[in-house]
């Protein structure tokens, strides 16, 4: 953790909430986009990463620096996610009732690939825990010992849930038309 | 790609012996492990942060949530509160010490006043505690009215803004 996040901490535990407005903006489109991979929609995405901030600005006393705030603020997000999940299950029936339809290349093509059935169909294919590996790994950045401590499992879970999340995600998208071995795709805008 | 004992792991019915057998396997296999580790298979299905639409803002709402709350972000003198779970041994440890004070306030009147008195009792509470704060934030407030009307005890305690 950087010496001036430490700072933007302090100036919040010190009872300054407009320095929290620093921190939120600093981490907010990761963790949309994190819980996106996670809850598999925008809007509940956005929803989630704001009580994650918020639920982080009430537990700010608890949190412990020598493990850093993005990896403490990505905990606090995930369990919000997966608590999302579990009382909504919502994402399960937005999926089920996502015929796959349309052609697949055309949407791929578009830059968009979130909204395509490919991209639903693939995920289906994947649990929320391996979602969020993958998430963390590759958009993140982060090792198996800090995506550990992010979801409270242990590295090797960490790493039997990306291998396997390759594994179908491989399988499904090949069965699609996709070619495998593809980089995490670049720039393109989700609406 | 990870090695045909891992397919074979994978193929175990029973969701929690395969987590563990994987586990189990990916710490000692070193192809496993070098699998997981590489970067050059994923296909591009996540959605990242740099694709999000320009604009985004959650500030507002944060703001609005931390107002609803009415409370400020713990003060640095403040120790790491205990875990969740540490809560609700404090609260019931402060029933406990609750229901021990009730006790004892009553076995010190006892002799003090006989049975027949006891039933005509009534409490005389001529002293009220509405609200306390602890730190800034709304406590708890417990009356304990004795059997002697002149004497009252109040037990604040901490509100948990997760109970």
């Amino acid at each position: 953790m950087s010496m001036e996040e430490n700072d933007w901490i302090e100036k919040v535990r010190r009872g300054d909430p407009a320095a929290y407005e620093h921190l939120v903006g600093k981490y907010q489109s990761r963790l949309v986009a994190f819980l996106w991979n996670l809850l598999g929609s925008g809007d509940d995405a956005r929803d989630a990463a704001q009580d994650a901030f918020v639920q982080a600005y009430v537990r700010l006393g608890q949190f412990d620096r020598t493990r850093g705030f993005q990896n403490w603020l990505f905990a606090i997000a995930y369990n919000r996610g997966i608590d999302m999940l579990r009382r909504r299950r919502r994402f399960r029936i937005f999926l089920q009732s996502q015929a796959v339809r349309g052609e697949p290349a055309a949407a791929a093509a578009s830059g968009r690939i979130e909204e395509s059935p490919i991209w639903h169909s693939a995920l289906r294919r994947v649990t929320p825990q391996e979602r969020s590996v993958l998430a963390l790994k590759y958009n993140e950045g982060w090792g198996a010992a800090e995506i550990a401590s992010a979801l409270g499992c242990s590295e090797s879970t960490v790493r039997v849930h990306l291998l396997n999340a390759r594994k179908k995600l491989r399988k499904e998208l090949q069965a699609a038309g996709f070619t495998a071995g593809m980089k995490q795709a670049p720039a393109g805008e989700v609406p | 790609m990870s090695c045909i004992v891992f397919e074979l792991f994978c193929r175990v019915p029973a969701a929690e012996l395969r987590l563990r057998l994987c586990r189990w396997h990916v710490d000692r296999c070193v192809r496993c492990r070098r699998a997981s580790e590489s970067e050059d298979t994923l296909p591009p299905i996540l959605v990242a942060a740099a694709r999000l639409p320009a604009g985004l803002d959650l500030w507002p709402g944060v703001q609005r949530g931390i107002d609803g709350l009415s409370r400020p972000a713990v003060s640095p003198a403040t120790v790491s509160l205990p875990a969740r779970g540490s809560w609700r041994w404090a609260y019931a440890a402060a029933l406990a010490a609750l229901l021990v004070i009730g006790a004892w306030i009553m076995i010190l009147d006892w002799p003090s006043r006989p049975l027949v008195q006891s039933a005509q009792f009534t409490v005389q509470a001529q002293t009220r505690l509405f609200s306390a704060k602890i730190a800034d934030r709304q406590a708890r407030v417990f009356q304990i009215q004795s059997r002697n009307p002149d004497r009252a005890i109040f037990w604040i305690a901490k509100d948990d803004p997760r109970s």
